[in-house]
């Protein structure tokens, strides 16, 4: 399909739109709960890397700033402990912070930020592409691209996430480069797919089904078929690229040793098993309900295009069902295959990985937390999948004009809605639910998990507290370490603060809470807020209660 | 070939899907409700409120009935006794 320049300079404009976006708000939003400990954990490679060159003066400033993050922030898990995470934002991050020489922390938090979010905005123009790749059609693209943007709760964590919608950004390049080596059988083609497929797997290990499932497909593909050599080629180099790629990105992989091989997976289900406010009731993190994820994706994605979604998932289904029951062993190649063409084999592909993840999430009991945030690169398949709703619905073959301008109509007012809760929520947009649930039903779940709101809530302390001649202290009465927060803060006003955590909340000036709690508060009295202090302030947002300061009464 | 794979690809999902949406979800739910119910908040709040009842009854001039403390009474040298027989 070939773009005019009216599609071009539309596609300018939104992206254009999306930066100024970036640069008006960036500093609205907080400090992520994660950020502190993947910063340590790019200064600790990067520290290990540089060890191995000659890069003396690179090498001591890295470990300055590692010694640093661990004096301010001691309370960080130990690297050395916790190593299977990839770096391939953060050791990058790590290393232009220490090039650009950036001693300001609100300074390198921004950088991040800034990355994290141009990153993701990288992974829409690719997504667009794989829309436009797959309908042909350039509206449909663009409503993609919009929606896989603009979704709030993901649009909010583009600013600060550098993990999950990192995740997210890497899995959606990846699934560009299978399509193109899909329409364009090369080796380079299949080489840049294989990178990605490492990067996929190295950020987050459930990236590993990417790979599994294109090599089952590869086998499916192979079996009958006159390509089976040039096939067994590609999977080939695929298998040696993929591990070498794996290697040299992947620190977990350099301190794997030999024997515990077979316990690959193991440190990945090692995990901390704090209570889990859901739906009114506390759990045990690694005993949730099944109802948890789809729960969770049910309230806090845009009705519109998820109920689209659902029905997407029901198309395909149908479809591949319609090709199961059509298949010949001896007839022809395209009567052997449970797709027809390569768009029907990506659709395929997307198919089984959703299926795959579904499988691992029924059948482990995944110690989830802190919303549905970890599987958040499920927003590529939701979107997907409503895409192909609309398409069946209004745009195949032109069915009807008259139909096709209703459903364009109906989309962008839905559109317009979603950016208008944009606006509401700012700059709490990750703490978005859908229109269908109620105020009530809001306060049954865990809100402020990623500890976005302390930065602010810091920044309020420090107004009020300003007439106070000594120093300010803050108690937290909530599993949220406040005084990470203080990165955002300038530094000239760290001096002013004692953060007394959450022991002996009775002694503070100021006691802050998000009401996230790893603790069943209805049998433990850890975060109960002491008599004397009184309500100083709770922000509301869309009847959703995100933090609250209380003050010692005098 | 590819025909037996693919069905025993179906067979094996609707296996798993009818294990996971029968025994596998009674398993789950179960294993949830224990967990749920034995949390070590829980567990501490009834040890705390135990001791706490404990320390109100030390309190009490009389924590038994005469009913109750003629009954135990008569339980403890039942079992004293059983006792000093099998030593």
């Amino acid at each position: 399909m070939k773009t005019t320049i009216k599609d071009r300079f539309i596609l300018i404009f939104i992206f254009s739109a999306l930066s100024v976006i970036f640069f008006f708000n960036y500093q609205d939003y907080g400090i992520g709960i994660e950020e502190h400990f993947q910063r340590k954990t790019g200064f600790y490679w990067l520290s290990q890397v540089l060890s191995s060159f000659s890069l003396e003066e690179l090498f001591q400033e890295a470990q300055r700033r590692l010694s640093d993050i661990e004096t301010f922030t001691p309370n960080l898990f130990p690297i050395n402990e916790y190593g299977y995470y990839g770096v391939i934002f953060d050791l990058p991050m790590a290393l232009i912070e220490t090039l650009l020489k950036i001693e300001e922390p609100k300074n390198y938090f921004f950088l991040r930020h800034m990355f994290s979010y141009f990153f993701f905005l990288i992974s829409a123009f690719y997504f667009f592409k794989i829309i436009e790749l797959r309908f042909k059609n350039f509206f449909l693209s663009t409503i993609a691209l919009l929606i896989y943007c603009l979704t709030p709760r993901i649009f909010g964590n583009s600013f600060f996430d550098g993990k999950d919608i990192f995740f997210l950004s890497v899995m959606t390049i990846n699934f560009y480069c299978l399509m193109k080596f899909q329409n364009k059988r090369t080796i380079f083609n299949l080489i840049i797919f294989t990178l990605f497929c490492s990067f996929s797997t190295s950020t987050r290990i459930i990236g590993i089904l990417i790979p599994i499932s294109w090599l089952f497909i590869m086998f499916l593909s192979s079996l009958n078929s006159k390509i089976l050599k040039k096939n067994l080629i590609f999977i080939f180099v695929f298998i040696l690229f993929y591990f070498i790629f794996l290697f040299l990105q992947w620190p977990y992989l350099w301190s794997l040793e030999f024997k515990n091989l077979l316990n690959f997976f193991d440190p990945f289900f090692k995990a901390m098993n704090p209570i889990v406010y859901f739906n009114g009731d506390y759990f045990q993190s690694k005993y949730l309900p099944l109802i948890y994820l789809p729960k969770w994706i049910f309230l806090t994605t845009p009705f519109f295009y998820l109920f689209m979604s659902i029905f997407g998932f029901y198309f395909f289904f149908k479809r591949i069902f319609n090709r199961l029951c059509a298949l010949e062993d001896n007839g022809k190649e395209f009567l052997q295959n449970l797709w027809r063409g390569q768009n029907e084999k990506f659709d395929f592909f997307l198919i089984l990985n959703f299926t795959l993840i579904f499988v691992i999430y029924f059948s482990k009991n995944l110690a989830l937390l802190s919303g549905w945030r970890h599987f958040y690169f499920l927003h590529f398949y939701i979107v997907y999948f409503s895409i192909f709703t609309f398409y069946l619905l209004f745009l195949k073959n032109n069915k009807n004009l008259l139909l096709s301008i209703f459903g364009k109509v109906i989309l962008s007012l839905f559109l317009f809605e979603m950016i208008y809760k944009l606006y509401i929520y700012h700059p709490y947009q990750s703490l978005y639910f859908n229109n269908l649930t109620t105020h009530v039903k809001k306060s049954l779940f865990e809100i402020d998990t990623q500890s976005l709101s302390r930065s602010e809530a810091l920044k309020e302390i420090l107004k009020d507290g300003s007439s106070i001649d000594r120093k300010i202290k803050i108690g937290t009465a909530s599993w949220t370490p406040l005084e990470d927060a203080r990165s955002l803060i300038d530094k000239k006003y760290w001096s002013k603060f004692i953060f007394s955590g959450t022991a002996n909340l009775e002694d503070a000036d100021y006691i802050y809470t998000n009401f996230y709690y790893e603790v069943d508060i209805r049998y433990n009295n850890k975060y109960v807020i002491p008599k004397q202090f009184k309500l100083y302030k709770t922000l509301y947002i869309d009847g959703i209660k995100v933090y609250s300061i209380f003050k010692k009464e005098r | 070939m590819k025909f037996f794979i693919y069905k025993s690809l179906i067979a094996f999902s609707l296996i798993f899907i009818l294990f996971h949406a029968t025994i596998g979800y009674a398993i789950r739910s179960y294993e949830v409700k224990i967990y749920k119910t034995f949390t070590k908040d829980k567990i501490t709040f009834l040890r705390k409120k135990i001791k706490e009842e404990i320390q109100h009854s030390l309190k009490k001039n009389k924590i038994l009935s005469n009913e109750d403390a003629l009954l135990l009474n008569k339980f403890i040298l039942k079992l004293n006794s059983e006792i000093k027989i099998n030593k």
